[in-house]
C-alpha cells in the first residue's frame, strides 16, 4: 500500500478513471451479445472472486465453500417474486443478510479449525446446503425456480431486448466490491485482517480480537458473493441447485484470485479477466456443448497454473494458505 | 419383519462400508505420509471402475481378472501424478496443494467424460452373480465378494505398513521427514510409493465396485467425499482408524436412508464429519 | 502497591508441571528479571500471564484486576504486552504495517497509526527499514520489530521474552539502553533472559526458576550469590558436556 501511495495519488486516479471510461464505452464498441455476455461475466467473476479475496486472501481464511453464499443469493432474488411477488431488489438484500448470517454461523466453529480442516469443513458445508435445497420442494427442490418472464422493467430487473442494463448493474457490482476492498486494505480492519492471515498468536498479542474479525471477514465476503448470486439469478432468470450451488463455482473462485494474485485489491480482476475468456473461448471454439473437452482444458490449466505457482499475473502472490 | 428388514440394511451397510474403507486407506496414507489432501482420490477410484467396464465390455473378462490390472495400472498413474505434478508443488501453500490435486480430478474426470460419455453402465453378468438366503436376508454374491476382495486388500495394506520394512520406513518418512532423510531413506522414493500405493487401492476399490454399481464418470465424487470422511473420522494417517471408519460411515448411510430419506443419505455423513471437526478433530478413533 | 501479582500459578501439561505454585510481585515502574535454565518453564510463565495458556490453578491480576483466565487480546487491551521468543512477525507486510497493527489499538486512524508507528520504529533504531518487507530482516532486526509493535499498543507492562538472546555485544548494549529508556516512560517491565549477564545489570530485581518453581527471588547482586541459583546453573552446565 505505501508503495502505492509512493507513485502517487493523481496517477492512481488518472488510471483508475481511464479504465472506468473504458468499462463505460465498452458494450457501444462492442455491440454483439458475446462480447457484452462476456464482459458481463467477467465483472460478476472478477466480484465474486474479490469478495472471497477478502476473507481467503486479506484475512488468509481458505473457504472451500463461498458458492454457499451464491446460491442463497440467487434463490432469495428468485424466490420473493415466485412466492410473495416482492421485486428481486429486496430479495438481494434479503439475501446478503441471509448470507452474513449463514456466514457467522458456519465461522463461528470452523474457525477454530486450521488449515486443511477449514477447507474441507466449508467444502462439506456447501455440499450439505446444496443437498438441502435440491430437497427443499418450497424453493422448487432439484427441479429450479423459473423467474417469471416480464416485458423490460428496473422494478423486477428484467430486460429481454438488451443486456445493456444487466452490463452496468454488473460493471457496479464490481466497482463496488474493490472500492469496498480498496477502503478494507486501508482501514484498521484491513491491518488487522491481514495481521490475522500472517500470525493469529502476534495479532492476538496486539489486542486483535482475531475471532471477531474474521467473522467479521466472513461476513463481508458472504454477503457481496451473494450480491452476485441475486444478480446471476436476473440474469438467467432460471435457477437450479446445481447452477448456483455448484463445488466448482467455490473452487473458481479462489482459482481466478490464485492466478491474478492472492490479497491484492486488482489480483482477482486481473484473474478474472485471462480465466474468463479462456474458459468461454475454449468451450465455444472446442468443447462444443458438453462434450468436456472444455473441463479438460481447465483441468489442464490448473495443474499448470498450480505447478508453476505465480506469485499473481500481477503483485505478489502471498501465502494465504499456510494456515 | 421388522428385524429382517433392518439386518438386511446393517449387513448391506457393513458391505458397502468394506468398500468405503479401502478407498479411505489410500486417501489417509497419502495425507498421513506427506501432508497433502489428494481430491483426485475418487477419479483414481472412476478410473479402476472403467479398466474393468471396459476390459468386460470388450474382451468378456471378468472383473475379478481384470482386478490385477486394474490395480497395477493406478499404481503406475499414482506415481506419474506424483512426479509430474506433487514433487513440484511440495512445498508450496496449502492453497497451492489444493489446486494442483483438484486439477488432476477435473482433468480425469473430464477425459472420461470425453471420451467415455456421460452415460451410466454397468456390468450385468459376472463369474460371481446371484443372492444368498439367509433366512429372508438376501446378500448379492457380487457385493459380498467386492466387501471381502476390500477386506483383504486392506488387510495386505495394514500389513505392507506395519509389518514389513518398506511400512517402516514409510511410517518414518510420515513422522518425520528431515529425520528419515538423515536415516538413509530416500523420501522421494517414499512419497512416490506412497502414491503408487494410495492410488492402487482406489483402482482396486473401482474394479470391486463395478460388478454392482454404476459406472458414470463423475462416480468418483461420492466415493472422494465419504474417503475424506473416513479418514477425518478415523485419524489422520491411521490406516486401522480408517478401516473402523469406513464400516462406521456404510452403517451410518444405510441405516440413514433405511430410516429418513435416502436423498438425504450422503447429508448425515456430512454432518457426522463436521460433527468429528468439530469435536474431536484428532478422528473419533485417533489419540491426540 | 503491587502492580503485576502472580498468586501461586501452576500449570500443567499432561502429567507434566511446566510451573509448580509461582509467586511474586511486580511493582508499577519496576524492571523484574525472571531467568532460569534451559526448560525452568520462563516462557511458560509468560505465556500464562498473556493469556496463551490457562493457568492450571492459582491467579494472575494486573493493575487491580483479575487477568488469569482472559483471552490474549484483551488482556493486551488492559495494557500488557508481550515480545515471543521465537519471532513472529508478519512476514509478508511491511515493517512499519507490522508496527501499525500494535498502534491501532489506541485508534481507528490509519494517518494516526501511522505517525505513531513511525515515532516508535525511529525509537528503537528501525526507521531505515520501515518500508522492507519484515520477512527480508534478520532475526535480530526482527525480533526489534517484535519490540516495536509491542511498544506500538502503548502497554502499561512489558513482557520481554528473551528481546536479546543472540545480540552482537554491541547490539546488547543498544538494547539495554532501549530497555532503560523504556523506564523512563513509566513502564513496567518484566524481562525473562536466559544468559544472566544480560539481565543483571538493568534489573531491579530478579525471580529465579528452576524446574517449574521459584527458588530464589531478591536484588541482583543477592541473586549472584546464592547458593541454589548457583546449583541450578552449575548443574546445566554440566548437564551440557555430558
Amino acid at each position: 500500500m505505501a508503495s502505492g501511495v509512493a507513485a502517487g495519488s493523481g496517477f492512481l486516479y488518472a488510471r483508475n478513471g481511464a479504465l472506468l471510461a473504458a468499462a463505460l464505452a465498452y458494450p457501444f464498441l462492442f455491440r454483439q451479445s458475446f462480447p457484452q455476455d462476456l464482459a458481463i461475466k467477467i465483472f460478476l467473476f472478477g466480484g465474486l472472486a474479490s469478495a472471497w479475496n477478502v476473507l481467503g486472501g486479506f484475512a488468509g481464511q481458505v473457504s472451500l465453500g463461498n458458492a454457499i453464499f451464491f446460491g442463497v443469493g440467487a434463490y432469495a432474488a428468485a424466490v420473493v417474486q415466485t412466492q410473495w411477488g416482492w421485486t428481486p431488489w429486496a430479495g438481494m438484500l434479503l439475501g446478503m443478510a441471509a448470507s452474513a448470517g449463514i456466514g457467522a454461523l458456519i465461522g463461528y466453529p470452523c474457525f477454530r479449525l486450521k488449515g486443511h480442516y477449514f477447507a474441507m469443513a466449508t467444502l462439506a458445508i456447501g455440499e450439505v446446503i446444496s443437498t438441502l435445497f435440491m430437497n427443499w420442494q418450497w424453493v422448487g427442490g432439484a427441479v429450479g425456480v423459473y423467474i417469471p418472464l416480464r416485458d423490460d422493467t428496473w422494478k423486477y430487473f428484467q430486460f429481454g431486448t438488451t443486456k445493456l442494463p444487466y452490463y452496468y448493474v454488473m460493471l457496479a457490482f464490481l466497482v463496488s466490491a474493490l472500492l469496498l476492498s480498496a477502503a478494507l486494505l486501508r482501514s484498521r480492519m484491513g491491518y488487522y485482517f491481514r495481521a490475522i492471515r500472517e500470525d493469529q498468536d502476534a495479532a492476538r498479542s496486539l489486542g486483535v480480537p482475531a475471532r471477531r474479525y474474521k467473522l467479521a471477514a466472513m461476513g463481508i465476503s458472504a454477503a457481496l458473493t451473494s450480491a452476485g448470486g441475486s444478480l446471476y439469478a436476473q440474469y438467467v432468470l432460471f435457477i437450479d441447485p446445481h447452477s448456483v450451488f455448484p463445488m466448482m463455482l467455490s473452487i473458481q473462485v479462489v482459482l481466478i484470485a490464485i492466478l491474478g494474485g492472492v490479497g491484492t485489491l486488482w489480483g482477482p480482476v486481473v484473474g478474472a479477466m485471462v480465466l474468463i475468456p479462456l474458459s468461454e473461448f475454449t468451450r465455444i471454439y472446442i468443447g462444443g456443448t458438453g462434450s468436456g473437452l472444455d473441463l479438460i482444458a481447465y483441468g489442464l490449466l490448473i495443474i499448470v497454473i498450480s505447478v508453476i505457482q505465480p506469485r499473481g499475473v500481477l503483485g505478489f502472490f502471498r501465502k494465504a494458505g499456510a494456515a | 419383519m421388522f428385524s429382517t428388514e433392518l439386518a438386511q440394511t446393517l449387513l448391506s451397510g457393513v458391505l458397502m462400508g468394506l468398500i468405503f474403507s479401502l478407498v479411505a486407506v489410500g486417501l489417509t496414507l497419502i495425507w498421513g505420509i506427506m501432508d497433502i489432501v489428494n481430491f483426485a482420490h475418487g477419479d483414481f477410484l472412476m478410473s479402476g471402475m472403467y479398466i474393468s467396464y471396459w476390459m468386460y465390455a470388450l474382451w468378456g473378462i471378468d472383473p475379478l481378472l481384470s482386478l490385477p490390472v486394474s490395480g497395477a495400472f493406478l499404481f503406475f498413474l499414482g506415481m506419474v501424478a506424483y512426479r509430474l505434478v506433487i514433487r513440484r508443488i511440495l512445498g508450496a501453500p496449502m492453497l497451492i496443494q489444493i489446486f494442483a490435486t483438484f486439477g488432476i480430478m477435473i482433468l480425469m474426470r473430464y477425459l472420461a467424460f470425453y471420451f467415455f460419455k456421460p452415460n451410466y453402465r454397468s456390468i450385468q453378468q459376472t463369474l460371481l452373480s446371484g443372492n444368498i438366503d439367509l433366512h429372508g436376508v438376501y446378500l448379492s454374491i457380487p457385493q459380498l465378494a467386492a466387501a471381502a476382495g476390500a477386506f483383504l486388500t486392506t488387510g495386505a495394506v495394514y500389513v505392507l505398513i506395519h509389518k514389513t520394512r518398506v511400512g517402516g520406513a514409510l511410517q518414518a518418512t510420515a513422522e518425520d521427514r528431515e529425520a528419515a532423510a538423515l536415516m538413509g531413506i530416500n523420501t522421494d522414493r517414499m512419497f512416490t510409493l506412497a502414491w503408487g500405493i494410495g492410488a492402487a487401492t482406489a483402482g482396486i476399490a473401482g474394479s470391486l465396485l463395478s460388478t454392482f454399481f454404476y459406472i458414470f464418470p463423475e462416480v468418483g465424487g461420492i466415493f472422494g467425499l465419504i474417503a475424506f470422511v473416513a479418514v477425518t473420522l478415523g485419524g489422520f494417517g491411521n490406516v486401522a482408524g480408517a478401516f473402523v471408519a469406513g464400516i462406521l460411515i456404510g452403517v451410518v448411510e444405510a441405516m440413514a436412508g433405511y430410516l429418513y430419506d435416502p436423498a438425504l443419505k450422503t447429508v448425515f455423513v456430512y454432518v457426522l464429519f463436521l460433527g468429528v471437526l468439530f469435536f474431536r478433530p484428532q478422528g473419533l478413533l485417533g489419540v491426540e | 502497591m503491587s502492580f503485576l501479582t502472580v498468586g501461586g500459578v501452576t500449570k500443567r501439561f499432561g502429567g507434566l508441571s511446566a510451573n509448580d505454585d509461582i509467586s511474586f510481585e511486580v511493582a508499577q515502574g519496576e524492571i523484574v528479571g525472571l531467568i532460569g535454565p534451559n526448560g525452568a518453564g520462563k516462557s511458560t510463565l509468560f505465556s500464562c500471564i498473556a493469556g496463551y495458556h490457562p493457568v492450571t490453578s492459582g491467579t494472575i491480576d494486573f493493575d487491580g484486576k483479575r487477568i488469569s483466565g482472559l483471552p490474549p487480546e484483551t488482556i493486551c487491551r488492559a495494557g500488557v504486552a508481550r515480545t515471543f521468543q521465537i519471532v513472529h512477525v508478519f512476514k509478508e507486510m511491511s515493517v512499519l504495517e507490522n508496527v501499525m497493527v500494535g498502534a491501532f489499538l489506541s485508534t481507528s486512524s490509519r494517518r494516526e497509526a501511522e505517525a505513531h508507528a513511525r515515532a516508535v520504529l525511529d525509537r528503537v533504531g528501525l526507521s531505515g527499514k520501515a518500508e522492507a518487507f519484515a520477512r527480508s530482516l534478520t532475526v535480530s532486526e526482527q525480533k526489534r520489530v517484535q519490540l516495536a509493535r509491542a511498544l506500538a499498543t502503548r502497554p502499561k507492562l512489558l513482557l520481554l521474552d528473551e528481546v536479546m538472546a543472540g545480540l552482537t555485544p554491541q547490539e546488547t548494549a543498544e538494547a539495554v539502553g532501549l530497555v532503560r529508556s523504556f523506564r523512563g516512560d513509566g513502564i513496567t517491565m518484566v524481562i525473562v533472559e536466559h544468559v544472566m549477564e544480560v539481565v543483571m545489570p538493568i534489573s531491579d530485581r530478579v525471580v529465579v526458576l528452576d524446574y517449574g518453581k521459584k527458588i530464589a527471588e531478591g536484588a541482583p547482586e543477592e541473586i549472584v550469590r546464592n547458593e541454589l541459583v548457583i546449583k541450578a546453573y552449575l548443574g546445566e552446565k554440566r548437564g551440557a558436556k555430558h
